[in-house]
């Protein structure tokens, strides 16, 4: 054990559970964080090049590949952001049929993320492999909700990973009502199962560290935010999407390849479940209000710890939100609106599981991409980890490096990082000096 | 198809045929195709959790195809019966679930068929768009050779169509 009075440095190389490749290190003195940096080496990317030159109606498959796990976010921003651009509204059938996508994408991605990423730490286990050993019925059935998520995802979008059915203006071809209605019997267990979920994560044990955050997520005035809305913060900020660049700026900092972003008047902020919780509780339909409450999670929970509750929530609004949408369901006369490019920029956000991801193109009247610009969440919630393990590292000086370095990674967890869309993460290094 | 009336045997081809020697396994499978004896299913795999177990899933035995990077020469094909290394050389990647992970998983939810064998070959180029390299390609039917002759083995004792599992 290292004594707390000494100056030590913490390396984590790589950090594991999370999306991408990420180092962290921490620099204490005389028991004093000095410095905290969370490194992302995973290279950078270069999309928003890439996308230069190419037609608008490629921005959707293009951006996609920014991340497997997170592709119907990618593709609800950019055609969301081009028909800004072109002044298209997507409404009724195709707007229901969106919002059914992103529904399965939270469902896989959450579900993955509680289970097979995030539990293991409350329960003490390296991975997932030893919940499934000493908790087989509930992995079992975790597998079988995620596996009904990528379902989802398949029946709207052709395909679970990279859908292929998404483009500018709505669908190349919608749905059968009767495919949907096949999710149906499954959506049903996976609600009753979603209950079962939230009562075993609300039961793990969560350390007290509450924190004045400022969230900041999109904001409906009549939904649950997915595909629309206001941007939001819990620091009064009510704007629309297009004013994101007024209020957010993007920093390159020389230890990480994605950039980092902050609010040009209040700093730090965080996006994901527990800002678009916490921004939107009344939106939530009363019975999946009742059942956060009846596990103790009520508006205005500011521990990031418990954002696995927070995801358990969703993944049961994502189910019931998805039952709704497949029982009103009727095919659309047309499976997407006319498009007609003309010059102009566009900008939208969309709430990926992990938390707002903007994007802005810039036009011209040949329809060609002329600038490119992507705001993934995890960049955006970078300076936010920072700062919580600033917070959390102090309290636990007395562990050795490794245990040390194990909090930290737990921390950094909460956030479901993503870093192969931030670099468009994790090696942790402590130095006590 | 219920658990109960899968055939025995299940041969996962991994990959995807379109990221050039990632192309491998599915390439085997093709190879497979012309002559698959009765009680042993052929299944594609991107290598997505949930579906990797599912096909592992109600199966007594498994061969399971795969390109890896274990540090041999391009085109080697190796056979990795039960453990083996296998597990580590599948491992890769710090936050994906993939072949090593399901293999766990399923041992853990007690799905693991009571034999896997793990054929890999050695690869190298996983570019876009690309076929396979040389050396992978030369290596498919020699990889496919190592199936057929894992397969005969297995099917003189494990009868097809009888999964009791």
């Amino acid at each position: 054990m290292t004594r707390a009075d000494q100056s030590r440095t913490i390396k984590v190389d790589y950090l594991a559970r999370v999306e991408g490749e990420g180092a962290l290190t921490i620099r204490l003195k005389g028991g004093v964080v000095e410095d905290v940096k969370l490194r992302i080496f995973e290279p950078p990317r270069f999309f928003e090049a890439f996308l230069q030159g190419r037609s608008f109606a490629e921005a959707p498959d293009i951006t996609a590949r920014i991340c497997g796990i997170c592709p119907v976010a990618y593709m609800m921003s950019a055609a969301h952001a081009v028909e800004r651009a072109f002044g298209v509204e997507v409404g009724g059938a195709l707007r229901e049929l969106r919002r059914l996508l992103y529904c399965g994408e939270w469902i896989e991605s959450h579900v993955l993320h509680i289970f097979m990423l995030h539990a293991p730490d409350f329960l003490g286990y390296d991975d997932a492999i030893q919940i499934a050993r000493d908790h087989r019925e509930l992995v079992e059935a975790a597998l079988r909700l995620k596996q009904l998520g990528n379902d989802i995802v398949t029946a709207v979008g052709g395909r679970e990973i990279h859908p292929v059915n998404v483009r500018v203006g709505g669908f190349y071809k919608a749905p059968a009502a009767a495919d949907l209605q096949r999710l149906r019997e499954r959506l049903v267990w996976g609600c009753g199962f979603a209950r079962q979920a939230l009562e075993f994560v609300a039961g793990l044990p969560f350390p007290d560290f509450e924190q004045d955050y400022t969230f900041v997520s999109l904001r409906h005035h009549l939904e649950y935010p997915m595909n629309e809305g206001r941007l939001a913060s819990s620091r009064g900020l009510d704007c629309d999407v297009a004013a994101f660049e007024e209020h957010i700026e993007e920093r390159h900092v020389a230890y990480s390849n994605a950039l980092q972003a902050t609010l040009r008047d209040g700093g730090h902020y965080m996006v994901g479940p527990l800002a678009r919780f916490n921004l939107n509780y009344e939106r939530l339909p009363a019975g999946v209000r009742a059942a956060a409450a009846a596990v103790g999670l009520g508006h205005g929970c500011r521990n990031p710890f418990k954002s696995i509750i927070v995801r358990a929530v969703e993944v049961l609004y994502a189910l019931e939100e998805a039952l709704r949408i497949i029982d009103a369901y009727q095919a659309p006369p047309r499976p997407a609106v006319p498009v007609q490019p003309r010059a102009g920029e566009g900008m939208a956000c969309t709430e990926a599981p992990r938390g707002i991801l903007y994007h802005h193109y810039r036009i011209g009247d040949d329809g060609l991409i002329e600038s490119a610009r992507i705001v993934p969440p995890t960049a955006q919630n970078q300076r936010a980890i920072e700062e919580d393990l600033r917070r959390l590292v102090p309290r636990y000086l007395r562990l050795s490096d490794a245990g040390l370095s194990l909090q930290c990674e737990r921390a950094i967890r909460n956030y479901d990082p993503c870093i192969s869309c931030a670099t468009h993460f994790l090696k942790t290094t402590v130095e006590r000096g | 198809m219920p658990l109960e009336r899968r055939p025995a045997i299940a041969v996962i081809g991994v990959g995807n045929a379109l990221r050039g020697d990632d192309g491998a396994g599915p390439a085997v499978l093709g190879r497979l195709r012309a002559e698959c004896p009765a009680g042993v299913e052929l299944c594609e795999s991107d290598g997505e959790v949930t579906g990797l177990l599912d096909a592992l899933s109600g199966r007594r035995a498994a061969i399971v195809v795969d390109a890896v990077c274990s540090g041999a020469e391009a085109g080697t094909v190796h056979c990795w019966r039960d453990d083996g290394p296998a597990l580590a050389v599948l491992r890769s990647s710090t936050h994906a679930l993939g072949v090593a992970d399901a293999l766990a998983l399923a041992e853990a939810l007690q799905r693991r068929p009571h034999r896997v064998t793990v054929v890999a070959i050695e690869a190298r180029h996983f570019a876009p768009g690309e076929p396979l390299s040389p050396p992978v390609a030369q290596a498919v039917d020699p990889a496919a050779a190592v199936v057929r002759r894992e397969l005969a083995h297995w099917l003189q004792e494990v009868p097809p169509c009888t999964s009791s599992r």
